[in-house]
């Protein structure tokens, strides 16, 4: 659609310059907005020939020990990656996580609950925790990264003292169908993280609420004088952010047959990690569910390379803490070349 | 080292020093971003003791310039930098500029409210102990003394910047770029710096500009206001489109008009916009009733539709928070009426406002205004996403034409929907925002100062808009403090004084008879 001006003697438009060389432009810059998108797949395949190349065992135990990997990561990335999109910070995720898995186990082994409700009360704790989030960020107006460290800690401890102090097990272990059954080859688990991410992937990038999401995210006095309700959707992400850290929780501890809650710290770091290299990839310079689900696979395939290779524990650590720095200062060279 | 012709000007001020070294040249600076050339072969010269203005539309590579000269961004391989014709560079170290002689007094000033005068001065050049490395600030009291002195401006150096006077401010900002310098030497450059200052205390500003000259110094003036241009500069450089389109041209030959068609290669004249976009007489009216919030006790008024209403007034007269009244960005009382429908604006929120398509435009572009790290059409369709969009899909087809008639009605540059608005120059956001917020046809639509901060082309251009939405059947309400916009776009002119209405005044309008309206000795009576 074409409107011009019906004021000829306002004709202030100067020819359109260098029209010519901006179409021709325009396929170059399609490549290499693609190489951008894409540049972390193409990173983790080299990677992963690589330590492949030097592991030395079967291509299917090499997928197999990768995808096929029991792990809340993607759960967990998916909540930092809602947190953070609508621009709040949280620390106390991982405790939450913990608390939920804690809670399930106890109260099935220790308490005698079954297990459908046990899950259902270890998810509306883990709600719980994200109202009070809410309420306190939201709300009260207090820093997050206060609120969630405080909060995180009394998860934690509430965790320890449902579970006695120790690692529960002694699940029924047909439960570990929910996490374990294969389809394809692979879990459970990898199929559900698959699914979740596809489902807030569409929600963020091609839905309403997923453009209010990135308004609030990006300034929130334009979001509310466009009419967006940003408490709610600001609620909305902490709340939705605990509940999947609730369900998380349940599905690990029901494929483990049990649950260590001091386990749940490890995943910190990989799920900052993640969703900051997840950031430069599928859409630069923003939080994104795909990218972060790649950025997952991406260190999962580092971290169980490199126990191939025979490097164990502290490598898993060293190696999270370089690609969370490496990261981060990818994401912040994105995002300087997004804004010119 | 050779001096260029273009720095002997035939009026040149400071007939003594014409034949010198010029205290800045700059000479073939190009730069390229990702492929685009925003700056080619630019060239300037500056004679000791000249205020030089440097002039053209947001994009034109002004700011480019300065911010090569500054060290901000590397130049392209090629060009070169001179102060007092030694070999500054590029590239250019930031760090080391003050000593070599050239200093900036950007637009924000830079200074930190809560420190007293003599830290925000003294930042970065402190006099330190020799053992202890104790801050002496004695010694630095004392510089900071030794400086506003020559400036003959009597601010203590102990007063926190805070509570200073925004002239004092400058004085300030312009202490700290001048300090430990001989008196008349080197370079300074003002980049945009008078937006920064209100009305009332330009004149002492502009003094302290021609005092630096007189000295010796010479002053680079980047400046939007071509008025100011003519009334401070000896002569002038005109970017356009990344080149310079005229070197050194001394100002005392041109007239405003020859001052904008040096600007946009074109005349730039709004002309007669309520003549050309008449009124449209209606019959409806939007009614606002006793709204009160902030500075503002009362405002009660009927406002047509199809008109443009200016209001106005001076700075605390309660004009600045009257349009965060009518938009719901501010906590307020009293009712607006549209369509017999009454907004109660202690009761409702911005959602209610904008589905009765009152609409505000707020002057603070990037604080309220936009998003500036999303892109063209994210900014532009974010208003109309609840109501275009299916709940589960945001659909692509309404984007695409939204956006793109925004970018043809408003002539956005670049054209394209994908760019990310902060990368945009200020006009051409301010185009942005205007396509936001007029593409839905508002009844109530409140403009507050939106032409500040932006070219004269652009201003065209927003002006014409405004006109434009007025005769689509919205009720205009122009609010600001610039008496030639008010003169060019309102049917009619409501005048604040301390919070209440005083006068309201039919148009046409001269700038001369807005200014008087706003300083008429108050009536004393709402009307």
């Amino acid at each position: 659609m074409t409107t011009t001006t019906d004021a000829p003697d306002v004709a202030d438009r100067e020819p359109a310059s260098r029209a010519g060389t901006t179409t021709a432009g325009r396929r170059g810059g399609a490549v290499r907005d693609l190489a951008r998108r894409y540049s972390l797949v193409l990173l983790w395949l080299v990677m992963a020939l690589v330590l492949f190349a030097l592991a030395d065992v079967p291509l299917s135990n090499f997928l197999q020990g990768i995808f096929a990997r029991q792990t809340p990561l993607v759960f967990l990335g998916m909540a930092v990656v809602l947190t953070m999109a609508v621009g709040e910070f949280d620390l106390s995720f991982p405790s939450v996580y913990a608390l939920s898995g804690a809670s399930v186990s106890s109260l099935v082994v220790l308490h005698g609950w079954s297990f459908p409700l046990a899950a259902l009360a270890a998810v509306a704790l883990a709600l719980l925790f994200g109202a009070a989030n809410a309420l306190l960020v939201v709300r009260a107006g207090i820093n997050p990264v206060i609120v969630t460290l405080g909060l995180g800690s009394l998860a934690v401890g509430l965790g320890g003292w449902v579970s006695q102090e120790t690692s529960v097990s002694g699940l029924d272990f047909t439960l570990s169908n929910i996490a374990l059954a294969r389809v394809l080859g692979l879990p459970m688990v990898f199929w559900y993280g698959l699914a979740l991410v596809l489902v807030f992937g569409y929600v963020m990038s091609s839905t309403p609420l997923g453009r209010r999401i990135l308004f609030v995210g990006a300034n929130r006095e334009v979001a509310r004088l466009a009419g967006i309700p940003v408490a709610r959707v600001r609620v909305g992400a902490w709340l939705t952010s605990a509940l999947l850290c609730g369900v998380a929780g349940v599905v690990s501890a029901a494929g483990l047959g049990g649950f260590n809650a001091t386990s749940a710290r490890e995943f910190f770091l990989p799920a900052f990690a993640s969703v900051f290299l997840g950031t430069v990839a599928v859409v630069p310079g923003r939080f994104n569910p795909v990218g972060m689900f790649i950025a997952v696979y991406f260190l999962v395939t580092g971290v169980f390379g490199l126990q191939l290779l025979g490097y164990q524990g502290w490598v898993t650590d060293a190696f999270y803490g370089v690609v969370l720095v490496a990261a981060v200062a990818a994401s912040a060279w994105v995002q300087r070349r997004v804004r010119g | 080292m050779s001096t260029t012709d273009v720095a002997t000007g035939p009026d040149h001020p400071a007939g003594d020093h014409a034949t010198a070294t010029p205290r800045l040249e700059v000479r073939g600076l190009s730069k390229t971003f990702s492929g685009v050339t925003v700056l080619d072969d630019a060239h300037l010269a500056l004679a000791p003791g000249e205020i030089h203005a440097l002039v053209g539309q947001n994009g034109s590579g002004k700011s480019t310039l300065i911010k090569l000269v500054s060290g901000v961004h590397r130049a392209d391989p090629g060009g070169e930098i001179l102060v007092d014709g030694v070999h500054l560079g590029p590239p250019v170290d930031a760090g080391r500029l003050h000593r070599q002689g050239l200093a900036f007094v950007h637009q924000d000033l830079g200074l930190v409210p809560d420190l007293s005068v003599r830290e925000n001065v003294r930042v970065g050049l402190n006099a330190v102990g020799h053992l202890s490395r104790r801050v002496d600030r004695a010694a630095d009291r004392a510089a900071v003394h030794r400086t506003f002195e020559f400036l003959g401006v009597p601010i203590d150096p102990e007063a926190t910047v805070a509570s200073l006077t925004p002239s004092e401010r400058v004085a300030v900002a312009v202490a700290r770029a001048l300090q430990e310098r001989e008196p008349g030497s080197g370079v300074i450059v003002f980049d945009e710096s008078s937006r920064a200052i209100p009305h009332e205390a330009l004149p002492a500003f502009y003094d302290l500009v021609r005092f630096l000259a007189g000295q010796g110094t010479a002053v680079l003036f980047v400046s939007h206001d071509l008025k100011e241009v003519l009334s401070l500069a000896h002569r002038v450089t005109a970017l356009r489109n990344g080149r310079v389109v005229e070197a050194g041209v001394p100002v005392a030959g041109l007239g405003e008009a020859a001052l904008t068609r040096l600007v946009l290669g074109r005349d730039g004249a709004v002309g007669d916009l309520v003549g050309r976009y008449p009124v449209r007489p209606r019959t409806d009216v939007v009614e606002l009733v006793g709204v009160r919030g902030g500075r503002v006790r009362d405002v009660t008024t009927r406002l047509r539709s199809g008109e443009v209403t200016g209001v106005t007034g001076t700075v605390d007269s309660g004009i600045l928070d009257l349009p965060s009244l009518l938009g719901g960005a501010s906590a307020a009382s009293g009712t607006i009426r549209i369509d017999g429908r009454d907004l109660d604006l202690e009761r409702v929120g911005v959602p209610e406002l904008l589905d009765a398509k009152a609409v505000l435009v707020p002057q603070d572009r990037h604080g309220r205004g936009l998003a500036t790290d999303l892109t063209v059409e994210e900014n532009v369709t974010i208003p109309h996403v609840g109501s275009r969009a299916r709940r589960w899909s945001l659909g692509t087809g309404w984007r695409h034409r939204e956006t793109d008639a925004v970018i043809d009605r408003y002539d956005v540059r670049p054209r394209a929907r994908d760019a990310v608005v902060a990368t945009m120059s200020g006009g051409n956001q301010q185009k942005v925002l205007f396509g936001k917020w007029l593409m839905d046809r508002p009844r109530l639509l409140t403009l507050e100062e939106p032409t500040q901060a932006v070219d004269v082309g652009a201003r065209a251009a927003l002006l014409e808009a405004t006109r434009r939405v007025a005769q689509d059947g919205a009720a205009v309400l122009y609010v600001s403090a610039e008496v030639d916009d008010l003169a060019a776009v309102c049917d009619r002119l409501l005048v604040i004084e301390d919070g209440v209405l005083v006068r309201d005044l039919a148009g046409p309008f001269t700038p001369e008879a807005v200014l008087a309206a706003v300083f008429a000795s108050p009536t004393g009576g709402t009307p």
